[in-house]
């Protein structure tokens, strides 16, 4: 027994094939992005956890050595507060001789040779 | 006195007449072509002298227009200036403010373990210690910080005035050379030697403001000395800092004896 196709014998796909091969593909990257984006969230809360247990472990070592902590705490804040004023000491100097190139250039009001 | 007119004399006489005829004919053509000469000369003065208000002109508006845009430059780096230092006193306030916030916690964390009134009293004084410790050493930051500054504007400021004074002394020499320029073309406007004595003034003048200008490069060194001074100042209120906190915290272990191991 043989199907004739008719007009469907022609070459290319029709209106229906077409949709159906689109949803399919939908249908695909949906799954894909749903499957990838709780990877990624796991994977963030698995980090974030991990971040904690860190935090915790700094937490829960802090009072081990209150006193020790606190030293460290303000040392450290005063280490830190002396790199600002030293990393924007080379800045100050560039800013201070920023107007050299005007001051140099009034030498430059004219050339004695072409007077 | 007897005049004696013989042939011989007569002769001597009509020639040395005609000689002094001729010197005079002669001189006098010599002065009328001279005096020619020089008019000419008078009418036709050099390029130079020709051009020398227009040009000293170009100069003088040249360099009113340099020393506007040296204020501007001046104005431009005060800001500068100001806004660098206004930033570190702003990232030095939010550390002191995130500081405190993380003192406060471990404080509370000592309140928590002290237990008798003895030990509470004890963390009350190692905070006051530590507290007052803090003050002092920023205190003594905030002095050598604005010293530091103040020095960098004063050293700015000493620029500024030596810039202004050598600029003052290059414009007065080139003034002069333009007066005497425009006197010598006045006295003589077809004189070959007034445009190279100029060019020798005025290249004498911007000599010696270069010259003067390669020597002023202090201030980059002096900022870097009231850094080292700066610095330095830091440090010995580091030091300081850190034994009266080891003080502190001896007396707060002291106070909590067997217990001091918890603190």
């Amino acid at each position: 027994m043989k199907i004739h196709l008719g007009d469907h014998d022609k070459s290319g796909f029709s209106i229906v094939e077409t949709i159906l091969v689109i949803a399919a593909v939908g249908i695909i990257a949906g799954l894909a992005f749903v499957y990838l984006t709780r990877s990624n969230t796991t994977q963030s809360s698995t980090a974030n956890q991990t971040d904690n247990s860190a935090s915790a472990e700094i937490k829960t070592a802090a009072p081990v050595g209150t006193t020790d902590s606190v030293t460290e705490l303000v040392v450290k804040a005063v280490e830190s507060e002396a790199e600002i004023d030293s990393s924007a000491d080379i800045q100050i100097q560039a800013d201070s001789t920023s107007a050299d190139s005007a001051i140099t250039n009034l030498g430059g009001a004219y050339d004695a040779s072409s007077l | 006195m007897r005049l004696v007119f013989n042939r011989q004399n007569i002769t001597i006489s009509a020639s040395i007449a005609i000689m002094l005829m001729l010197a005079t004919i002669v001189s006098n053509n010599s002065y009328a072509i001279t005096g020619v000469l020089d008019r000419s000369a008078a009418k036709k003065p050099n390029l130079f002298c020709e051009n020398i208000d227009t040009e000293t002109a170009k100069i003088t508006d040249k360099m009113t227009s340099l020393s506007d845009k040296l204020t501007l430059a001046w104005t431009d780096q005060d800001q500068q200036v100001e806004t660098r230092f206004q930033k570190i006193e702003t990232e030095v306030a939010a550390k002191r403010t995130q500081a405190e916030t993380n003192l406060n916690s471990n404080f509370a964390k000592l309140e928590a373990k002290a237990t008798t009134d003895s030990q509470k009293q004890a963390v009350q004084d190692y905070e006051i210690a530590v507290r007052d410790a803090i003050s002092v050493r920023r205190t003594a930051f905030d002095l050598a910080r604005q010293t530091f500054q103040d020095s960098v504007k004063e050293q700015v400021a000493l620029k500024r005035s030596t810039v202004l004074n050598q600029q003052d002394a290059f414009k007065s020499s080139v003034d002069s050379a333009i007066i005497a320029a425009k006197a010598s073309c006045l006295d003589d406007g077809a004189s070959t030697t007034v445009r190279t004595t100029y060019q020798t003034a005025m290249k004498a003048a911007r000599d010696t403001f270069q010259s003067n200008r390669t020597k002023d490069n202090s201030v980059k060194n002096q900022i870097q000395t009231f850094a080292t001074t700066r610095n330095n100042a830091f440090k010995s209120a580091k030091e300081t800092f850190k034994a009266s906190l080891e003080t502190a915290k001896l007396a707060l272990q002291q106070a909590f004896g067997e217990d001091k191991a918890s603190i």
